[in-house]
């Protein structure tokens, strides 16, 4: 798990920054009833299908306690002003880690999930989102709520002193 | 030509419908919930295997007694019995009974020998009652009626005549008949006779011959199963050296004197309507985890087990 998450801290800080989205959200699972963190970039992202590899983390004291990593394709169905909303799919490794633990017969630590979803994104800048996905290998629905920045995120408008003009 | 409103919530409705198609779609809590077998009450499984309620219909006076299926004798005087309101009653008044004097019968019945969470010995439990044109009939005060219970060695000055309370489904036996403003003027503890246990009771009602099982502690008996949703399963636990019926509640089944030892019996039916039980014979020394796991038996069976209790 920490090399994925090491290659994924890797894949954001690259040139890729400059030119797209990256961001954090926190996830809640309503069918496991469990909370988790994740981390996204967001390529391609004035166009209208956007690749974004995402890993997240259900953290230990949940009754799920898993990672993924994987990577979505989004389309951008909706754009208006400061509002964008995008349907999804998503494709990722699972490890679940206290496998042993679910009443499920074929509970297995190492699966492959795929997901489908739809989110809507807000603002230029510091962009909050939110996004609802529906896990198909598990039937379980889960919410995303997070923020993406982009390279102009933390500039500093440049204030022009009338005097010098 | 579509404009780029129209377009929009078009798009915005569609993404709405797909939204609540999926958060309606079939979820599922499989990683964190046990896929158990299900169960529906039994109550209609055990309504239609306990004792009918005898019905006497008595039109003029008598000698008596009034003698039921399994010999409980009543003797009683139309003069000691009034309406609501305490207006005098006359001829024909209905009579009904119930008799349970075997542990089959009891917990067909769900009627546990419990006061007030601690455990009673039994001889036998009736429910005696009265009526006048539909109107329940209670005794008048100072009156009573004889009852006598069937009994092959009943011991003196030993059962106390137990009256119950009842609260919704659960009845409560106990022996003060302050609680329903009745002052005792009866001797509470059975006599003997030819029949076997033989009192005056004071009061309509189910009826026991009971006494408090001698004990310093009790334990309980909780009920889990990695194979079955235990919530409509009714349990019931019997005493065979003190003649103790207990029934779970929240599936714990409670009061247990120590040492004692349990035969515990689990019954369900599926939505098929299919029996299903658990049996289990156990010695409590201490608390208990019971792992259930139900198996399909036929009417037959269940019977011939209750029987052998």
């Amino acid at each position: 798990m920490k090399i994925f998450a090491f290659l994924f801290s890797m894949i954001l800080a690259s040139d890729f920054f400059a030119q797209s989205d990256v961001g954090f959200s926190g996830i809640y699972n309503f069918q496991t009833e469990s909370f988790g963190i994740g981390t996204r970039a967001i390529f391609r992202e004035k166009k209208k299908i956007q690749i974004s590899p995402q890993f997240s983390y259900f953290l230990p004291f949940n009754k799920i306690h898993e990672w993924t990593v994987g990577a979505s394709v989004q389309y951008k169905f909706i754009k208006r002003k400061r509002i964008q909303s995008y349907t999804l799919v998503h494709i990722g490794y699972n490890r679940w880690v206290n496998y042993e633990s679910s009443f499920m017969k074929d509970a297995m630590p190492n699966n492959w999930n795929a997901e489908f979803g739809v989110g809507v994104v807000f603002g230029k800048k510091i962009k909050p989102f939110v996004e609802w996905r529906y896990n198909l290998r598990h039937q379980e629905g889960m919410i995303h709520v997070g923020i993406l920045f982009n390279k102009n995120s933390f500039k500093v408008k440049k204030e022009k002193c009338a005097a010098y003009d | 030509m579509i404009n780029r409103n129209t377009l929009f919530f078009t798009r915005a409705m569609a993404l709405m419908i797909l939204g609540i198609t999926v958060l309606f779609s079939s979820c599922s809590r499989d990683r964190i919930e046990r896929d158990l077998n299900t169960y529906e009450s039994p109550n209609g499984y055990l309504d239609s295997k306990k004792q009918d309620e005898q019905v006497f219909i008595i039109d003029s006076a008598g000698e008596g007694p009034i003698i039921g299926n399994q010999e409980t004798a009543i003797w009683g005087s139309i003069d000691c019995l009034q309406l609501p309101g305490g207006a005098s009653v006359t001829y024909p008044i209905t009579v009904k009974l119930v008799e349970l004097y075997t542990p089959k019968d009891m917990i067909y019945y769900r009627m546990p020998t419990v006061a007030a969470g601690m455990p009673l010995e039994t001889a036998g439990e009736i429910r005696l009652r009265a009526e006048k044109d539909g109107q329940q009939l209670s005794l008048s005060q100072p009156c009573a009626f004889k009852v006598s219970m069937p009994n092959a060695a009943p011991q003196l000055n030993y059962m106390n005549v137990y009256y119950g309370n009842e609260n919704g489904d659960v009845v409560d036996w106990t022996t003060d008949l302050g609680i329903w403003g009745i002052t005792q003027t009866q001797n509470p503890v059975f006599d003997l006779d030819t029949i076997g246990y033989t009192a005056f009771i004071e009061k309509l009602g189910w009826i026991n011959a009971d006494r408090a099982v001698a004990n310093s502690e009790t334990f309980s008996i909780t009920f889990d199963s990695d194979e079955d949703d235990l919530s409509n399963v009714m349990f019931f636990a019997y005493l065979p050296d003190s003649k103790t019926i207990l029934q779970s509640a929240d599936g714990v089944i409670s009061g247990i004197p120590a040492g004692a030892l349990a035969k515990v019996v689990a019954i369900a039916v599926n939505a098929s309507g299919d029996l299903f039980h658990f049996y289990q014979e156990v010695t409590v020394n201490g608390e208990i985890t019971s792992m259930v796991v139900m198996q399909g038996i036929s009417d037959a069976q269940l019977t011939a087990l209750l029987d052998g209790l």
